[in-house]
């Protein structure tokens, strides 16, 4: 009945403990995400929490999350990890008696005292240097510090002075105490013979009552001071031989010493009498010693054997009882030790239970003192291989049962060693330096490759984030980029940047054997490239000229594996302005100065057809206005030439079918520059086979036939005016025509400066063309007047045709006139002027592009200074957007890359609209760090625009190009509704909902698993990655991964919280 | 302090050079200037569990070094710690002049008592209709009150509440019940304000000739509502506190009135006792002699714990200030959140969150508490944390599950 009565009041208590622990646990791996951002909450944490029992009982709130990777089972044995930079050792580590605080001073060396909040884990105090009226006082030479009772002062001692903190404030709370140094070190000090004294080790008895410092010196052969730092009363204990290590009980009544030939001393504190020497009770030398709260001594010797002495007894001279024991481990506990001023660390007893704990280089173990058994283990994956074996430093909390834990080269973490059953944790992973520049997924997801500093590239596996394989590369500078070469996981594709060059490896994976030094041309630092898709996103081709005087190079790509297929050099000394894939991938065009250059794909690349159409060579100034045309079933392309000429090619002969010569309309004749007579848009019908539209910028609009290159209709900007020929001056109009997307109507916008009493004002038309019908049967009202000059950019009369942009949805035409803050919008069906995108930016917009597939997204951008480049990356962004067949948020991905490097130096936004809708989806304001010039930014978006377009595609390796950039990277979420930002500032993922005005953050984003690249278990926690700047990312379909400069590989899924908004009911309906 | 928000948590030292020593620099050495330091006794204690013990001589040593003329008065109980803390500063620093109110004539201050009787009482009498003109209170009961009181200015202070509780009781049959109470003297020095408390409190519970259960009841309300009060670790207005002693808020609040002569209660302000003594009085089994009235800390501690968490278990709920997508707090500083987390986290639902564990560590395990606490455990961990998040309280937090979560285990412990 007992029993029974002692199960049943077990069940509420023990469930309680266990839900608290589990908050407790929650607390420790999520505070400050949860400070910042209490939603995340349910949407992150309860989401990434293990099966723990508070998941088990709140779990409902998220029911509708599916996570698509195995759960945790377990929280870590961590309670907390601390913030901590990999500054050498935290060597000794102290908590304050109310557990508020620990301080620990770090680096080799001792470089710098640190305070940490036990609370938060959050760094309260960093001191590199100490002063104090001006006298700088050198941490290197700290010998102790401690806490004082209040906890609100931290002591820190070194040879001659104490020193009293505010750990809150870097504010020296008093004078300075001297130490009063007995005579006979005085005289040492006025001999000059300091330098020769060197503390071997030095502790503090608890609530820092008594200093003593071991001293082997070359004079005395050793000696021991203690300094009491009540009174400053110091005692002096010669020793014969130098003193290795010491240590003082916690009521700071006896001091044992353990010296260089192996023999021990224990002394009695007050009065300096020896208590009882033990000689050859030890095989080598005692390195670290600490005394139980029950006074036994624990020892740890240079070999790594721990003995437990039992010196309790009261008898003076102390006599003891038994001979010292040794602790046994359960496995061969090997450790070196090294002689090392901070030893005093590697051991800690409790004070308050019968607890011991050691640590040495390869672990931390804590026996009972009672039993004498090993009561917990947990290995350490310190990094640091063969010679420089440095300890590691434990401390028990004052009242609590934890133990403080702080490895070498590990974050130091508050450790839980009784609940949870943490020895032995995690794979011991093979060593990783370095910050991760690069991850890549598998082509089946299953296996993320990563590369770092180090020459290795390590594949794990996605769901367990276990280390599966490391391969060996011949690399000398940081791996920056890695991924797998072939669906079979068989090759590795890795590259290293030395800042000059692009190394690229292709290894086999399983022997890491080098199979082929790929490519180590400077071509991604080049600053004149084009770069083209094919159609199936397959290939790429790129055309690279880094100096002006340099040959011109063409590589072609294979975008699965990044292998160069093919490559043409010397191919021309001009400038190349346009490149292109025919739309079925079987040939590359290339503009070149008045030339069409053709090249076969299929490798290696033949001789270039030259197709040139025999132009004065003066016009080559103005190849940019130089244009073509693939028509749609491949077959034939169609140019233009500055004459009034217009070739006809065989694109799979690259012979010339024909050309034609047509005659110029009055407006165009009559046109003030050469250039304005230049037809500058060329577009086949998308559904009439054999029907092709040109425009002039001196407004006129020519509909061709391709079989026989004849004008089928002439539209002029005349036929489109409402207003009668003589009020304006057609002279300086210009022109931009597109087709519909089913090709039975052309859009036409024609602006013309007016004479007459409005003769300072220049006037905006749009007309719709019903091609069957075979006349304008829709006007499109009102008329837009900008007042002239009103744009000191473009001069009236213009030199530069205005580059309008002009783009026809099924319902809806858009309008932008470059420099103007609204893209217009006319709706087809109602012929009217709908108004404008709604905009939120007051600024000048320059450029759009809308997705030719699924005719949704419009991306407008708002350049501010740097106008140029801008109206050539939108051309590059639509050219990919329509060739590339990627869905439509990839272009908002795109532009977002696009704008971001470009405009560096300036605020700079993006605006998505849906078409359909009118409506603004996002806004974005897109931060900077710093200008760069122009040039260099065009190279930035080129390469994002490789590395980039890869995000969204099956086959992603391409991800790894791009460069370590210190600045915000973007990643949209499958379906195209989030969109994440991770930036070097920012702790977590950031996401914002594309739908929303204002691109207003959502909240942050807890990753599914880390990767620990530092030998860290799988379930390690994931605070010390908040600190590090986010590196490469991939994707693979939902899956996210997430490099880091310092941390771990972070995996996130995008799919759970994309399930957690459509629940908010908001979305849903309006997917496409 | 605008300065230097933290300043309050600075250590002592710190705060007495900033705060007093700087100032005392700017006085011109002609300006002469009194500060009063009231009651002492009601400080802090230091580590060594004296009052004031850290501050007192770093006051001290401030004035001492100031070059005006300053002078620091001082007023408290002669507690034997203040004793010793004087006696220290005293060799540090000059003379001091120390007054005992015990020592100073009876009559002195008992003619201040008579002065502040005679003036409040007159007062009183101005309100109620036929006294107006009479000569109440009369001079023989001014005398027999002068000397009830003896030296405590708090007992005068106190009758005077109490007689002016309520403009429809006749003042003159309330002077009397304190005038009729029975004498007991006993060794205490505080018997007679002892005495009045329980007058005090027995006619908080006057039900006249209402059945017994009534008058119980009515005890049990005060008890609640009393140690509620006392026990609080933050004051609390009458509404919020009404809600955390489990009472109807109408008892509650009628309760709260009848204590008005020993409490300080107003409508939106937290209420609190008019005098520390009070807490002091109901808590000590030796000074509160009627047992109806005694409060046991652990037991009372335990019901407050039970309504903490029934608060919580009521109230909390997930997104409970509708803040919707808008999860973050920090960096984007929004006018509205704040107004809205105000308006949506009742004051007793705040202080519930901030100090259910504080009450939970001081009571006694019950399984009351323990029903209450698991059904918290399982549903509502998460949502607290949410809500300690939006009242920018997540280190209590922490502070709140390991408390907790050590009650849980020395309990259990104790239990096997």
């Amino acid at each position: 009945v007992m029993q029974a009565h002692l199960q049943m009041a077990d069940t509420p208590h023990n469930s309680v403990i266990s839900l608290l622990k589990d908050a407790q646990s929650l607390l420790g791996e999520y505070y400050e995400p949860i400070r910042i951002a209490p939603g995340s909450l349910y949407h992150s944490a309860l989401l990434f929490m293990p099966r723990c029992d508070l998941y088990m009982a709140t779990h409902e709130d998220a029911q509708d999350i599916r996570l698509l990777s195995p759960r945790k089972s377990a929280w870590t044995s961590d309670i907390l990890i601390f913030q901590r930079e990999y500054s050498g050792d935290t060597r000794p580590i102290v908590v304050s008696p109310d557990d508020t605080l620990i301080a620990a001073v770090e680096g080799h060396a001792g470089a710098l005292v640190r305070v940490w909040k036990t609370s938060t884990g959050r760094v309260l105090n960093t001191w590199s240097d100490l002063s104090f009226n001006g006298d700088f006082i050198n941490l290197s030479r700290i010998l102790a510090i401690t806490f004082s009772l209040d906890g609100r002062e931290l002591a820190i001692i070194t040879l001659y002075t104490v020193h009293w903190w505010d750990p809150y404030t870097d504010v020296q709370r008093t004078q300075p105490m001297d130490l009063q140094l007995p005579s006979r070190l005085r005289e040492r000090t006025d001999g000059n013979c300091v330098t020769a004294r060197i503390p071997s080790q030095s502790v503090i008895s608890e609530g820092g009552a008594c200093v003593v410092v071991g001293f082997s010196d070359p004079v005395d052969l050793g000696s021991l001071q203690t300094v009491d730092l009540n009174t400053s009363k110091a005692l002096v204990l010669l020793h014969d031989v130098a003193v290795l290590s010491v240590a003082i009980s916690h009521d700071a009544s006896r001091i044992a010493s353990s010296l260089d030939d192996g023999r021990m001393r224990i002394w009695n504190a007050h009065n300096g009498d020896l208590l009882s020497a033990m000689d050859g009770s030890f095989d080598s030398p005692t390195v670290a010693l600490a005394f139980t709260y029950r006074h036994s001594i624990v020892s740890m010797t240079v070999d790594g054997a721990v003995f437990l002495l039992d010196a309790s007894g009261s008898d003076t001279p102390l006599r003891l009882r038994t001979p010292p024991v040794q602790l046994q481990a359960p496995e061969q506990f090997c450790a070196s030790v090294l002689l090392d001023s901070y030893n005093a660390s590697a051991i800690s007893a409790s004070v308050r239970s019968p607890l011991l704990a050691v640590a040495t280089t390869e672990s931390v173990s804590i026996w009972s003192e009672e039993t004498r058994m090993l009561v917990a283990r947990r290995r350490l994956y310190t990094s640091l291989g063969g010679g420089c074996a440095l300890g590691s430093a434990v401390a028990f909390m004052s009242s609590r049962i934890e133990l403080v834990v702080a490895p070498t080269q590990e974050p130091m973490s508050l450790w839980d060693f009784q609940d949870r059953q943490a020895a032995n944790h995690g794979p011991p992973f093979d060593l990783l330096g370095g910050a991760v520049n690069s991850v890549s997924f598998s082509h089946d997801g299953c296996y993320v490759i990563s590369g770092s500093d180090d020459p290795d590239l390590r594949i794990w596996e996605t769901t367990s984030g276990a280390l599966k394989a490391s391969v060996q590369t011949g690399h000398t500078h940081p791996v920056t980029a890695a991924a797998f070469a072939l669906p079979d996981r068989s090759l590795v594709l890795s590259g290293s940047d030395d800042g000059q060059v692009m190394h690229m490896e292709l290894c086999e994976a399983e022997s890491g054997r080098l199979l082929k030094h790929l490519d180590s041309s400077p071509h991604w630092q080049t600053s004149n490239q084009l770069i083209a898709f094919s159609g199936d996103g397959s290939q790429f081709v790129t055309i690279t000229r880094y100096m002006s005087m340099s040959p011109t190079v063409l590589r072609l790509y294979q975008f699965s594996t990044g292998k160069v297929l093919a490559e043409e050099r010397e191919i021309h000394h001009a400038k190349f302005t346009a490149i292109s894939f025919l739309p079925d991938g079987s040939r590359i065009i290339a503009v070149c100065g008045s030339s069409l250059m053709s090249w076969s794909t299929e490798p290696p690349l033949r001789d270039p057809r030259t197709m040139t159409a025999g132009v004065a060579a003066h016009w080559q100034s103005q190849d940019a206005l130089f244009s073509f045309a693939c028509s749609p079933d491949s077959a034939r392309i169609v140019s233009t030439s500055p004459c009034s000429v217009i070739h006809l090619w065989d694109a799979r002969t690259d012979k010339k079918i024909r050309s034609a010569t047509f005659a110029l309309l009055g407006d165009e004749k009559s046109a003030p520059l050469y250039g304005w007579k230049l037809q500058h848009v060329l577009q086949y019908s998308p559904t009439t086979p054999g029907r092709f539209l040109s425009c002039s910028w001196a407004g006129v609009v020519r509909i061709w036939n391709d079989e026989t290159l004849a004008i089928e209709r002439t539209i002029t900007a005349t036929e489109l005016a409402l207003v009668t020929r003589d009020d304006i001056s057609l002279s300086y109009s210009t022109i931009t025509a597109c087709y519909a997307p089913d090709g039975t109507k052309i859009a036409v916008a024609v602006e013309f400066d007016l004479n007459g009493e409005c003769s300072n004002s220049r006037r905006l038309e749009l007309r719709v063309h019903d091609v069957n019908a075979g006349h304008t049967v829709q006007m499109l009202a009102p008329i837009i007047s900008y007042p002239a000059h009103e744009d000191p950019g473009v001069p009236n009369p213009p030199s530069v045709p205005l580059n309008m942009s002009l783009s026809f949805s099924r319902e809806n035409i858009f309008f932008l006139r470059p420099g103007q803050p609204r893209v217009e919008v006319w709706s087809v069906l109602s012929k009217e002027h709908i108004g404008s995108l709604p905009s939120p930016l007051r600024t000048e917009l320059t450029a759009f592009a809308m997705c030719s597939i699924t005719g949704r997204l419009i991306v407008a951008c708002n350049p501010k200074s740097i106008r140029h480049q801008v109206t050539e990356t939108a051309t590059v962004s639509s050219e990919l957007v329509a060739r590339s067949g990627l869905a439509e948020y990839d272009a908002t991905v795109m532009c977002t890359s696009i704008m971001q490097d470009l405009f560096d130096a300036n605020q700079t936004y993006l605006c998505v609209w849906d078409t359909l809708s009118l409506q603004l989806r996002s806004t974005l304001r897109i931060g900077h760090d710093g200008y760069q010039p122009p040039h260099h930014c065009i190279d930035q978006a080129s390469r994002s625009i490789s590395g980039k377009l890869s995000l969204q595609r099956d086959i992603v390796p391409a991800a790894a190009w791009i460069p370590r950039l210190q600045r915000p990277r973007f990643i949209l979420s499958p379906d195209g509704w989030l969109m994440f930002i991770l930036s070097p500032d920012s702790w977590l993922p950031r996401y914002y909902r594309v739908d929303d005005f204002g691109g207003e953050d959502h909240g942050i984003f807890f990753p599914l698993c880390n990767i620990p690249p530092n030998r860290r278990p799988p379930d390690g926690a994931l605070l010390d990655s908040y600190h590090c700047p986010w590196g490469p990312v991939a994707a693979h379909g939902h899956i996210v991964a997430i490099g880091s400069l310092k941390g771990p590989v972070t995996i996130i899924d995008l799919t759970s919280l994309m399930l957690k908004i459509e629940k908010e009911g908001k979305l849903g309906a309006a997917r496409v | 302090m605008r300065d230097q928000a933290d300043l309050l948590q600075r250590p002592l030292r710190e705060q007495v050079s900033k705060l007093v020593s700087v100032p005392l620099g700017t006085l011109q050495a002609a300006d002469s200037l009194v500060v009063v330091i009231d009651a002492l006794d009601e400080c802090d204690k230091d580590a060594k569990g004296r009052e004031g013990g850290e501050l007192i001589p770093l006051l001290c040593a401030a004035f001492y070094s100031a070059t005006s003329s300053v002078k620091l008065l001082i007023t408290s109980r002669l507690e034997p710690t203040i004793q010793t803390t004087f006696e220290e500063v005293k060799q540090a620093t000059s003379a001091q002049v120390v007054l005992k109110l015990h020592d100073i004539d009876r009559d002195v201050v008992q003619g201040d008592i008579r002065r502040y009787l005679v003036h409040s009482l007159r007062r009183v009498a101005t309100h109620v209709p036929g006294l107006q003109d009479s000569d109440w209170p009369s001079d023989a009961i001014i005398e027999l009150l002068v000397e009830r009181a003896g030296v405590l200015f708090i007992w005068a202070a106190t009758v005077v509440r109490f007689v002016d509780i309520d403009p429809f009781q006749n003042p003159c049959r309330r002077l009397d019940q304190v005038l009729s109470a029975a004498k007991n003297p006993s060794s205490s020095p505080y018997w007679k304000l002892d005495e009045l408390y329980l007058q005090v409190l027995s006619q908080a519970v006057d039900v006249g000739d209402a059945p017994r259960q009534d008058a119980d009841a009515l005890v049990q309300c005060l008890r609640t509502v009393a140690g509620t009060v006392i026990l609080l670790q933050r004051q609390l207005p009458p509404d919020a506190l009404a809600s955390l002693t489990g009472l109807d808020s109408l008892e509650a609040r009628s309760m709260l009135k009848r204590l008005s002569s020993v409490l300080i209660v107003s409508d939106d302000e937290p209420v609190r006792a008019l005098h520390p003594s009070f807490a002091d009085f109901l808590t000590d089994s030796a000074r509160c002699s009627d047992s109806r009235f005694l409060i046991l800390e652990p037991v009372h501690h335990e019901a407050i714990a039970v309504r903490c968490l029934s608060v919580l278990n009521e109230h909390l709920r997930r997104d409970i200030c509708s803040l919707g997508n808008s999860h973050m707090l920090a960096g984007r500083p929004n006018p509205d959140t704040g107004e809205r987390i105000a308006r949506c986290i009742k004051p007793e639902l705040g202080y519930s969150c901030c100090y259910w564990f504080e009450h939970l560590g001081k009571c006694v395990e019950t399984s009351t508490v323990l029903v209450e606490l698991e059904t918290f455990a399982r549903t509502h961990i998460l949502h607290w944390l949410e809500c300690m998040s939006l009242l920018a309280e997540m280190e209590a937090a922490v502070t709140g599950v390991s408390r907790a979560l050590h009650w849980c285990q020395v309990g259990f412990l104790a239990f096997r």
